[in-house]
């Protein structure tokens, strides 16, 4: 009894040992750079999107991750087809009514209201669940990823809508799929008893016996397999149908990857306007006069009280200059005669004023005039 | 209502928590155990909004808080390492040393604060060689900018004899008097109480300045009285006084007085400032001479001079684009006066709450304008300008989204990807926006979207990349930003393609649908998206629920088996 106990039961190839872990390894990759999206508002997100480099990296391995999980599923396509057409093998794999049976059973017996838990064979409806899970999921996460990668050539063939339905279900179904792997998978395979088949191969007969107890009567009666001479030829006929299913299947993978460029890769100018532009300044404004400059009294008086007394005035006569009365402007300044009656060109104010060295200006016009009243001999009155 | 700090999602729901929660425990359990240690060290931070400066952040939050936490990103101090951040520090002596003197008590405030504030952590002196790379680059930044927007005092320190005088240096400057660290300005009242003597004409022998070209009339203020405007517009009122430069341009050097009495200046007290608090060195006649080539450059340098009063707002510059292309060496960078003008300067803010007025959003549009006139067209045509032209004060002036005085170049990765907070300032207030009869959700449903996930996503870890995922205004326009009704408007299908196509070129016509505008999923819209949102919302917590009771019911059994194997074994 002991040796029985203590012998174990071969239970997964190398070759399916290797394709769960390609799985775990693009499920996990596409769990974590896609979360990070979902949850993009949570500092966890935002942590690992740094660590990995940065949003546009985080993007592309998911879609690595996603071409991985493509090319697995074309490959279990293959080794589905080979075990059921050349290896013959019975499809114990799908869901039967005995599994819906089985899991009501096991609910009833875990609650104890049923004495025995119910027998199962070499895969279990905990097993037959997740399998199926995993197969609708990755179709709907093939489906709806394709039309968020390609959302042009989407939308191309069905309606816009479409997108923002497919971002949904990718992400709903994402979501569903982590935690069902998390609370299901988990828990049987891990927490409730750590189960080594994945790593090993072999399930010892204890846990044979508690979980598959149909399987270990069925294997510690072994049959002599029937001899099976049509095998070679099947076998022949399905690789080369799969081989070339495959390699077309595999060919449209690699067209996809780079099938459509969603959106340019320059930012454009949002618009086109001269930044710097402007106004003209305003011009400098020269206030002419524009009354008949004919005496002193009759206009060239006001035009120094308006113009000159600012500074040549009495209060600060500038080169001594004092322009308020008749006779202070023919008293001149310090150094040049102001106003030379008769003689414009001996008259300071005429040929300082024209010389462009002052300060304030006249208009031509007003200078002009300035000078016909001296030529007439500057008129008081 | 506060700013927010990043685009956030407005939809927490105990399905998302319960989500993080269990990517939590994904993490710790598929990554590397440093990744679960650094997770839990993050809750005990501060919360992650505070790490990431924004470029909406005030200079003062943001380097604080970036040297408290230690965490800042490598590329984030060259947002804030400005060419005037090594000046403070050198002002600092100069304006604490100005503040006690007599002659204007009351404005000039200068706080200490504002010193500690720019002497953070760029100032390689005080972080005690932490970082003593920058250190040694801060050095010879501040000799090398000490230009234009120094103050003459402190442009020129004691002991420099190569420099050229000034024309704005004051005329006492070659003392040496017992005050070594400042030069003495012509606003210090006199040592020895002298009769407020007016104006004096002196003598005819030339008197000490080195611009006395001519040795008559050389007019000097002997006693300690300052000249008065009055004084000054006994010549500068005169209509016609012009002055021509160097570069040959004629300028106009009259002084509207009646102009300047209603400005905020010549209103100030009885009288109005006096000329020459602005027109420094300009106390004597004949006048020194202008060094400046260009009528440009005369502007530029008089705007210094509004420094001596205005110190806390060129602190505030100090981030300011002007200021950075004018120390880049272009000249058409605006400077104080060009919006602020000469003569007629306004009040454009409360003077006790410091808030900008409510009315003046047009005038300063119309600053704006002065060299940006062809944005002001597009604007003035905007839902926005036409809006605050018809003296609206709810819509945005220019300032409102690019600010006043730390004006940021819109050229930046950081201000694009930032740019949809500027939108929020007013688009998520919902008090502001019912007013209207605009939806607040559009922030919510454009961080829900694609591309405002990525946007919101980029905020955080690549927070100066370019990055082309569009943001508000690529939609919706910048300066010509039109309401979504109407004709021309973004909400129209047939314009919406092309909107899409411009960043997706091969999009047809259903595309535009991929897009929800900015609606949340609902059965009437976007039937699809609503199903499916809904059967996720409900379907996860039922199947998941579902396989948890099976799994707590096992638990269950499994017990019952151990209590039932240790009987046996008893």
């Amino acid at each position: 009894m002991k040796t029985e106990t203590q012998r174990k039961y071969f239970r997964f190839p190398l070759a399916y040992r290797i394709e769960h872990w390609v799985m775990v390894a693009s499920f996990t990759t596409l769990a974590l750079t896609g979360l990070v999206q979902k949850f993009a508002q949570s500092d966890i997100s935002i942590w690992i999107i740094n660590a990995l480099g940065g949003l546009t990296n985080v993007r592309i391995i998911h879609r690595i991750g996603a071409t991985v999980l493509i090319l697995e599923a074309i490959y279990h396509v293959g080794l589905l087809g080979y075990n059921l057409f050349v290896r013959r093998y019975s499809p114990d794999l799908l869901l039967t009514r005995e599994d819906l049976r089985n899991a009501l059973h096991t609910f009833q017996y875990n609650l104890g209201w049923r004495k025995e838990r119910p027998k199962q064979g070499r895969y279990t409806f905990e097993e037959k669940f997740e399998y199926f899970a995993i197969i609708w999921g990755t179709i709907v996460m093939i489906v709806t990823g394709f039309i968020l990668w390609n959302p042009i050539a989407a939308t191309s063939v069905l309606p816009g809508e479409f997108v923002p339905a497919a971002k949904a279900v990718h992400s709903g179904e994402a979501l569903l799929a982590v935690l069902a792997i998390i609370v299901w998978h988990m828990y049987h395979v891990h927490i409730r008893k750590f189960n080594k088949s994945m790593f090993t191969g072999y399930l010892d007969a204890e846990d044979m016996l508690e979980e598959h107890p149909l399987e270990l009567e069925a294997l510690n009666q072994p049959v002599e397999p029937e001899p099976d001479p049509d095998r070679p030829r099947r076998r022949r006929v399905f690789l080369t149908v799969y081989g070339i299913v495959a390699a077309v299947l595999v060919a449209v993978v690699a067209y996809l990857i780079t099938f459509e460029q969603t959106a340019i890769e320059t930012i454009e100018p949002i618009e086109t306007v001269n930044v710097f532009a402007p106004l003209p300044p305003e011009p400098v404004q020269i206030v002419s006069f524009d009354r008949p400059l004919n005496s002193w009294e009759d206009g060239v008086g006001e035009l120094f009280a308006t113009r000159c007394t600012f500074c040549h005035g009495a209060r600060m006569p500038l080169s001594g200059l004092n322009l308020t009365n008749y006779d202070a402007a023919i008293l001149g300044g310090t150094n040049l005669p102001a106003i030379t009656p008769n003689d414009p060109e001996n008259s300071g104010i005429i040929t300082k004023l024209r010389s462009g060295d002052h300060p304030a200006v006249l208009t031509d016009e007003d200078l002009a005039g300035l000078e016909a009243w001296i030529k007439a001999g500057a008129p008081r009155e | 209502m506060t700013a927010r700090k990043y685009l956030t999602s407005h939809q927490p729901s105990a399905l998302k928590l319960f989500g993080i929660g269990l990517m939590l425990i994904g993490v710790g359990l598929f990554l590397l155990p440093e990744a679960h240690a650094q997770t839990l060290g993050s809750d005990d931070a501060p919360p992650e909004v505070t790490r990431y400066t924004s470029i909406f952040d005030s200079a003062v939050t943001a380097q604080p808080q970036a040297q408290a936490t230690g965490n800042t990103p490598a590329g984030a101090p060259t947002r804030y390492t400005s060419i005037f951040d090594a000046q403070p520090a050198a002002t600092s002596p100069e304006t604490v040393t100005e503040a006690p003197g007599e002659a204007m008590p009351e404005e000039s405030p200068t706080p200490a604060p504002q010193v500690t504030r720019y002497t953070s952590i760029f100032d390689g002196a005080q972080t005690g060689g932490q970082q003593p790379a920058q250190a040694a680059t801060a050095v010879p930044q501040a000799t090398r900018y000490t230009s234009i927007f120094d103050s003459p005092t402190q442009a020129q320190p004691a002991g420099q004899p190569t420099r050229v005088p000034s024309i704005f240096d004051s005329p006492t400057s070659g003392q040496p008097a017992g005050q070594p660290t400042r030069v003495p300005s012509i606003f210090d009242s006199a040592p020895g109480a002298q009769p407020a003597a007016t104006t004096t004409i002196a003598p005819a022998a030339p008197i000490g300045s080195i611009f006395d070209s001519r040795p008559a009339d050389v007019i000097r203020f002997e006693g300690q009285e300052p000249p008065d405007r009055e004084y000054c517009l006994s010549c500068h009122a005169n209509p016609n006084l012009v002055m021509e430069l160097p570069s040959g341009e004629v300028i106009s050097v009259t002084v509207n007085e009646e102009e300047y009495l209603s400005s905020v200046h010549g209103q100030h007290g009885k009288d109005g400032y006096r000329c020459i608090r602005c027109h420094t060195g300009m106390n004597e006649y004949p006048h020194p001479e202008v060094e400046a080539q260009s009528a440009r450059e005369l502007t530029i340098e008089l705007s210094t001079s509004c420094q001596g009063c205005h110190a806390d707002k060129y602190d505030e510059m100090v981030d300011d684009v002007h200021v950075a292309l004018l120390a880049s060496g272009n000249e058409n960078a605006a400077v104080c006066s060009d919006c602020h003008t000469g003569h007629a300067v306004q009040r454009l803010t409360d003077e006790t709450t410091g808030q900008p007025l409510p009315d003046i959003g047009d005038e300063s549009a119309a600053m704006c304008a002065t060299c940006h006139s062809e944005i002001y067209a597009n604007y003035a045509q905007s839902v926005h300008g036409s809006a605050v032209l018809e003296g609206n004060p709810d819509a945005p002036t220019c300032a409102d989204c690019h600010g006043v005085h730390n004006t940021q170049g819109p050229s930046t990765g950081a201000f694009r990807l930032f740019s949809p907070q500027i939108c929020a300032t007013c688009h998520a207030d919902e008090q502001l926006m019912a007013k209207y009869g605009i939806s607040t959700d559009v922030f919510d449903t454009y961080v829900a979207d694609f591309h405002g996930t990525t946007v919101s996503i980029f905020q955080r870890t690549a927070p100066d990349q370019p990055i082309n995922a569009p943001v508000c205004a690529d939609c919706h326009g910048v300066h010509n930003i039109m309401a979504t009704s109407g004709e021309g408007s973004i909400a129209i299908k047939e314009n919406l393609v092309a909107t899409c196509q411009r960043c997706h070129p091969g999009a047809t016509t259903n595309f535009p649908d991929a897009w929800m505008s900015h609606y949340a999923p609902s059965l009437e819209r976007t039937p699809l998206v609503a199903i499916a949102t809904a059967a996720y919302t409900i379907g996860i917590p039922a199947i998941i629920g579902g396989l948890g009771l099976f799994v707590l019911s096992d638990i269950r059994r499994r017990r019952v088996e151990r209590r039932k194997e240790r009987q046996h074994e008893d």
